[in-house]
C-alpha cells in the first residue's frame, strides 16, 4: 500500500490529536515528532484551541528562543489571542516580541489577567505558585528532565499534551550516579520516559511527516534513528534541488559538494589518523567546503521557493560535538573566511529543534581512538544529520567503522532500566553504512 | 581527566614518581577518625569474613565472623564498636543562630569520619547497611540489639559518600589521588599498596614506579579488600574453614582464623595509616571549614532523626525522595568545584587547560564608569585584561575570580590579537552598598588574576510534599517504604 499524500496525511494526522484532546479521558497526551514535522505548528494550533474553550492555557518550553519563536507564531496566527510572554526577570527578551499584537510580557503571572495563552520556559514556570491551570502543553517533551516534570505536575498543571522529538539527545546531569537507575522515577531520566513508565493508558500518537528532510533524507534518519514511527517526506523529490551557476574548479571539494547536491549526501573522508579534538584538518576541510558553497552561489528550490534562492551564510550551519571543537571553527572562520560571516558554528546540543538548508557535520567519531557513551549517543549523531532541507555533508576521518567494531558498547546493564531504542552503537553503524555509497576521499 | 592531569601523569610515567598537584586539602580530616577495613567472605552476598577497625593505628580490634552459621555476635560487636565512636561525638553541642531559612537550632561541634582503603570498600558498606537495617530488632540478645541501627548508620554515611565535597565517609585512594598523580592508571590508583608506593615509597626504592613493582609481587601484595585474593582463599582460608566445619573444638579453629586475618589485614592497616599522615600533614583549604560545618549539620539532622522517627531508610527512593536527592547531589557538585576554584591555584590551572577559565594581567581599570539603564546611576567599573590564554568564552559570560570571592565580572568585549587576547570586563556585583561602595574589589594595573566562569546562582528548588506526588510520577506512593523493600 503506498502512503496516503503528505499533505492528507499530515492533516489526519493534526486532527486525531486535537479531536481527541476535546474528549481526552486520560489526563494527558504525548505527541512524538520526527525532525521538522511541523511540531511547533502543532503546539500553536493545540493552544488556541484549548484556550477557546475556557481557561488560559499554559505553553512550557525547554529554552527562551523557543518560547519567543512559539510567541511569534502564536501572534502571527492567531492575532486575537491575548499572549502573556512569562519571563525571569533577569533576561530581556528580544525587542520586537512586545510590539507583536496582543502579547504582554511580564515576569510575574498575575500581570496576565486576560491573556488567553502564557508562555514561559519550565525553570521559570517551576517558580509558579498559583493554583493550577487545567491544562499545559509542553513542547520539546524529550528535552525536560523527569524531576522538572514532578515540580510542574504539583503545581502547574491539571492535564498536559506533550510533544516532542524522541530521537533527539536526552537531558542530562553533571551528577554521575547509578542510583536511580532502573526505577520507573529515575529523576535523570527524560519527563516522557518517566510519564509513559508511570502511566501506561496515555494515548501516544506521532506525526508521519517531515516537511524540513527531504525525501533522500527521510528513509536513512528513518531507520536510523526511528525504528518504532515510520515517516515519510513532505516534498517530492524533484521539488528540492540545488544547483551552482558558478562553474567549479574540479578540486575534490567540489566534488563533495556537487554529490551532495545530486543525492542530498556526501562524506568527506580525510586520511585515517587519531587526532586531538581539535583537529585543525577537518576544520579547514569543513570551513572549505562551506566556501565552496558560497564562492557556486548554490541556488536551492524548495516549495517555499519554487523559482530557485540563491544560499545565504546564515543558510548553512556546522555542526560539532563539543564546544571547544565549535569555537575553534568560530575562530577560524572569523579569520579566514570572511565570506562565511552569518554561518551557524554550534554543537549538537544547541542545534536542536534548529532548521538549514545545508549542515556540515564533524563526525563526533572521527579522529578518535575510542568510541565513549557520549559520542556514540544516538541523539547526538540524529540532531546533527537531520538539520538540513537540502543537503548533509559529514567530514569524518576514515576508519570509524573498524573503530566501532573495535568498541561495542559495553556500559553496564541496570535491572529494570528500559533499553535505548535506538541503540547508538547500530545508529552510527547504519549511517555509516549510508554514507559508504556517498563516500569522496580527500 | 583534563588535560593538564593527562600530561602530570604522562610526566609521573616518564620520571617513574608521583607529581604532586593540590597542595590544599579540600575534605576536613578528623584528629580521630575510625579507620575500617572489612574484608567480605567469598559467596555468600554481603557476608562479613572480618572487620578490622579502631581509631588507635597501634592497638586495632580485628573482628571476625565464623566460617558458617550465625554472623550476628561479631555484627553485634561492630554496632557496638561504630555506635560507641558515634556516641563520642553527640556529647557537646553549640548553638547555631536562626538563618534565612532556618530557624535556630543547636548542632554537634564534632562529627564522626570513617576511613577506609577504597571505593569497594565504600559500595561494600553500603551493600552490608542495606542487609543490616532491615533486620528485626527483636533479638533476645541484648548484645545484637545495636545490628538494626548500624546498618541505618551505614546507609547514612554510604549515602553521603556520594556527596562530592563530604567527609563522613571516605576512601584513602580516592582523597589521595586528590593530591597526587601517579604514572599508573586510574584502575590501579585504585588499590591503596600500589598507589601508596608511588606517592611515599619506601627509602630504599629507586622510584616510585620501582615500589609500585615491589609492592605488588604475589607472594607479599594484600588486595584492600573487601574482596580477598583467591590464592589466599585457597591456599589459606580454605583448609581453615574446612578444619571449623569437621572440629568439635572450635573455639580453637577460630582463633587459628584470627590470627591468620590479623596477619592477612595488618600491612593494609598500616598503610591506611600512612596515608592519613600523609594528608594530615597538606594545609586545609579555606572552604573546608564551611563543608565541615555542614557535615556537622547533616550528623546533627539524622542523630535527631534517629531519636524522633527512627525507622529504616526506605529500600528504593520514592519519586519525590529521588528528585530532591539529585538537586541535593547538583547543588554539592557545583559548590565544591566553584570553592575548589577559589580557593585552590591547581584547580584553577586545571580549569584553565579545560577553557573554563583564563588568567592575565589587568592593563587598564576604569574605576569611576558608571551606567544608568533605569532611572538609578550604578556604579559599574571596568577593567581590560590581557592574557595569552585562549579564552573560549562568550560575551555576556559571568565570571568570578579568586582575590575577591563575591565579586562577580561580565565579560563585555573579547578582543583577540596576534599573541594576546584582551577581555574587557564589567564588575557586576561584590562592589558593596552605593552609600559604602567596596572600593577594595578593584583591582589595579599590572594585578595577575585568574577568571573562572561563575558557578550558576543555584537555589535548592523546592518539590511537593511525597503525599502529594503528581500523577505524571504514579501519584502518591503508599505508606511504609521500608514494607515495600526488594531484600525482605
Amino acid at each position: 500500500m503506498s502512503p496516503a499524500p503528505p499533505q492528507e496525511d499530515a492533516d489526519r494526522a493534526t486532527r486525531a490529536v486535537l479531536d481527541q484532546l476535546r474528549t481526552l479521558t486520560q489526563r494527558g497526551l504525548v505527541v512524538d515528532s520526527p525532525p521538522g514535522a511541523g511540531k511547533s505548528s502543532l503546539v500553536v494550533r493545540a493552544a488556541a484551541d484549548l484556550a477557546r474553550t475556557g481557561e488560559p492555557c499554559v505553553v512550557i518550553a525547554q529554552t527562551n528562543s523557543q518560547v519567543d519563536d512559539l510567541v511569534r507564531r502564536l501572534a502571527q496566527h492567531h492575532p486575537d489571542l491575548r499572549i502573556g510572554r512569562l519571563t525571569a526577570r533577569e533576561h530581556i527578551v528580544p525587542a520586537d516580541l512586545p510590539a507583536l499584537p496582543g502579547v504582554d510580557v511580564s515576569d510575574c503571572v498575575q500581570d496576565f489577567t486576560d491573556a488567553r495563552v502564557i508562555v514561559g520556559t519550565a525553570m521559570k514556570w517551576t517558580t509558579v505558585t498559583d493554583s493550577p491551570w487545567p491544562w499545559a502543553i509542553i513542547d520539546e517533551a524529550y528535552q525536560m528532565r523527569s524531576d522538572t516534570l514532578l515540580r510542574l505536575a504539583a503545581r502547574v498543571f491539571d492535564r498536559a499534551l506533550f510533544v516532542g522529538d524522541p530521537g533527539q539527545l536526552d537531558p542530562f546531569s553533571v551528577v554521575e550516579t547509578h542510583r536511580w537507575e532502573g526505577l520507573t522515577h529515575n529523576p535523570m531520566n527524560s519527563a516522557v520516559a518517566v510519564l509513559l513508565d508511570k502511566n501506561h493508558d496515555l494515548p501516544v500518537h506521532s506525526l508521519p511527516v517531515s516537511w524540513r528532510l527531504p525525501p533522500s533524507a527521510v528513509s536513512v534518519i528513518s531507520d536510523a534513528f526511528y525504528p518504532l514511527n515510520d515517516f515519510q517526506a513532505g516534498s517530492p523529490p524533484e521539488a528540492r534541488t540545488l544547483t551552482f551557476p558558478a562553474l567549479g574548479m574540479r578540486s575534490h571539494l567540489d566534488a563533495v559538494v556537487e554529490h551532495a547536491a545530486r543525492t542530498g549526501w556526501a562524506l568527506l573522508e580525510l586520511p585515517a589518523r587519531f587526532t586531538h579534538r581539535l583537529d585543525t584538518e577537518a576544520f579547514h576541510a569543513a570551513l572549505g567546503l562551506a566556501e565552496r558553497l558560497m564562492i557556486r552561489r548554490a541556488t536551492a528550490t524548495c516549495e517555499d521557493h519554487p523559482q530557485g534562492k540563491e544560499l545565504e551564510p546564515g543558510d548553512l550551519a556546522i555542526g560539532t560535538a563539543h564546544r571547544d571543537q565549535a569555537h575553534h571553527i568560530r575562530a577560524l572562520l572569523a579569520h579566514h573566511h570572511p565570506r562565511l560571516k552569518g554561518v551557524t558554528v554550534d554543537t549538537a546540543n544547541r542545534l536542536q529543534g534548529r532548521e538549514f538548508a545545508i549542515t556540515l557535520v564533524l563526525h563526533p567519531l572521527s579522529g578518535r581512538s575510542d568510541a565513549s557513551a557520549f559520542h556514540l549517543e544516538a541523539g547526538r549523531l540524529c540532531v546533527l544529520t537531520s538539520r538540513h532541507r537540502h543537503a548533509c555533508i559529514v567530514v569524518a576521518r576514515a576508519g570509524i567503522p573498524e573503530l566501532l567494531d573495535a568498541h561495542p558498547s559495553d556500559d553496564p546493564i541496570h535491572l529494570g532500566a528500559a533499553s535505548k531504542i535506538p541503540d547508538g552503537w547500530e545508529a552510527n553503524h547504519t549511517v555509516l553504512a549510508h554514507l559508504a555509497q556517498h563516500t569522496i576521499r580527500a | 581527566m583534563s588535560l593538564l592531569a593527562s600530561l602530570l601523569r604522562m610526566r609521573a610515567a616518564t620520571t617513574g614518581n608521583a607529581v604532586p598537584t593540590s597542595q590544599l586539602r579540600h575534605l576536613h580530616l578528623s584528629d580521630r577518625p575510625l579507620m575500617m577495613l572489612p574484608l567480605e567472605q567469598t559467596g555468600p552476598a554481603a557476608r562479613p569474613l572480618a572487620v578490622m577497625l579502631g581509631t588507635d593505628p597501634r592497638h586495632p580490634q580485628l573482628l571476625v565472623a565464623p566460617p558458617s552459621g550465625s554472623t550476628a555476635p561479631m555484627l553485634g560487636a561492630l554496632a557496638a564498636t561504630v555506635t560507641a565512636y558515634i556516641d563520642e561525638h553527640q556529647q557537646r553541642s553549640e548553638q547555631i543562630p536562626a538563618g534565612t531559612n532556618r530557624p535556630a537550632r543547636r548542632r554537634y561541634t564534632d562529627a564522626p569520619q570513617i576511613l577506609v582503603p577504597n571505593p569497594k570498600t565504600v559500595a561494600y558498606l553500603d551493600r552490608l547497611g542495606r542487609d543490616l537495617r532491615f533486620r528485626p530488632a527483636d533479638t533476645d540478645i541484648p548484645a545484637q540489639h545495636g545490628v538494626p541501627r548500624l546498618g541505618q548508620w551505614l546507609t547514612h554515611f554510604a549515602d553521603r559518600a556520594e556527596i562530592p565535597g563530604s567527609c563522613a565517609l571516605v576512601p584513602l585512594t580516592g582523597f589521595l589521588t586528590m593530591h597526587w598523580i601517579t604514572g599508573q592508571s586510574p584502575l590501579e590508583d585504585e588499590d591503596l599498596a600500589l598507589l601508596l608506593a608511588w606517592i611515599d615509597p619506601p627509602r630504599d626504592a629507586a622510584s616510585g614506579r620501582d615500589a609500585a613493582l615491589a609492592a605488588e609481587h604475589p607472594d607479599t601484595h594484600r588486595p584492600a579488600g573487601p574482596a580477598t585474593d583467591a590464592r589466599f582463599d585457597t591456599e589459606q582460608l580454605a583448609p581453615l574453614f574446612e578444619q571449623y566445619a569437621r572440629t568439635t573444638a572450635q573455639p580453637r579453629a577460630l582463633q587459628d582464623l584470627e590470627r591468620l586475618l590479623a596477619h592477612y589485614l595488618q600491612p593494609t592497616w598500616d598503610l591506611m595509616w600512612q596515608a592519613y599522615t600523609l594528608l594530615h600533614a597538606l594545609p586545609e583549604a579555606d572552604s573546608t571549614a564551611r563543608r565541615w560545618n555542614k557535615e556537622r549539620s547533616v550528623f546533627t539532622d539524622f542523630s535527631t532523626y534517629l531519636i524522633q522517627d527512627g525507622r529504616p531508610q526506605a529500600a528504593r527512593d520514592q519519586a519525590v525522595s529521588a528528585a530532591v536527592g539529585l538537586a541535593r547531589r547538583e547543588e554539592a557538585t557545583a559548590a565544591f568545584d566553584a570553592e575548589r576554584a577559589m580557593d585552590d591555584p591547581f584547580a584553577r590551572a586545571e580549569l584553565r587547560t579545560a577553557g573554563r577559565a583564563f588568567a592575565g594581567t589587568v592593563t587598564t581599570v576604569d574605576a569611576d564608569r558608571c551606567v544608568r539603564p533605569k532611572a538609578r546611576r550604578q556604579w559599574r567599573p571596568m577593567l581590560t585584561v590581557s592574557t595569552t590564554d585562549p579564552v573560549s568564552m562568550e560575551p555576556g559570560q559571568l565570571l568570578a575570580c579568586h582575590a575577591h570571592r563575591n565579586a562577580r565580572y561580565k565579560i563585555c568585549d573579547i578582543a583577540p590579537g596576534s599573541a594576546t587576547t584582551q577581555v574587557q570586563l564589567e564588575i557586576t556585583a561584590g562592589m558593596g552598598p552605593e552609600s559604602r561602595p567596596n572600593y577594595n574589589v578593584l583591582p589595579d594595573p599590572g594585578d595577575l588574576l585568574t577568571f573562572t566562569a561563575a558557578p550558576d546562582h543555584y537555589r535548592l528548588p523546592e518539590f511537593p510534599p511525597r503525599n502529594q506526588t503528581p500523577w505524571t510520577h504514579g501519584g502518591p506512593p503508599a505508606e511504609h517504604p521500608d514494607h515495600e523493600g526488594e531484600e525482605r
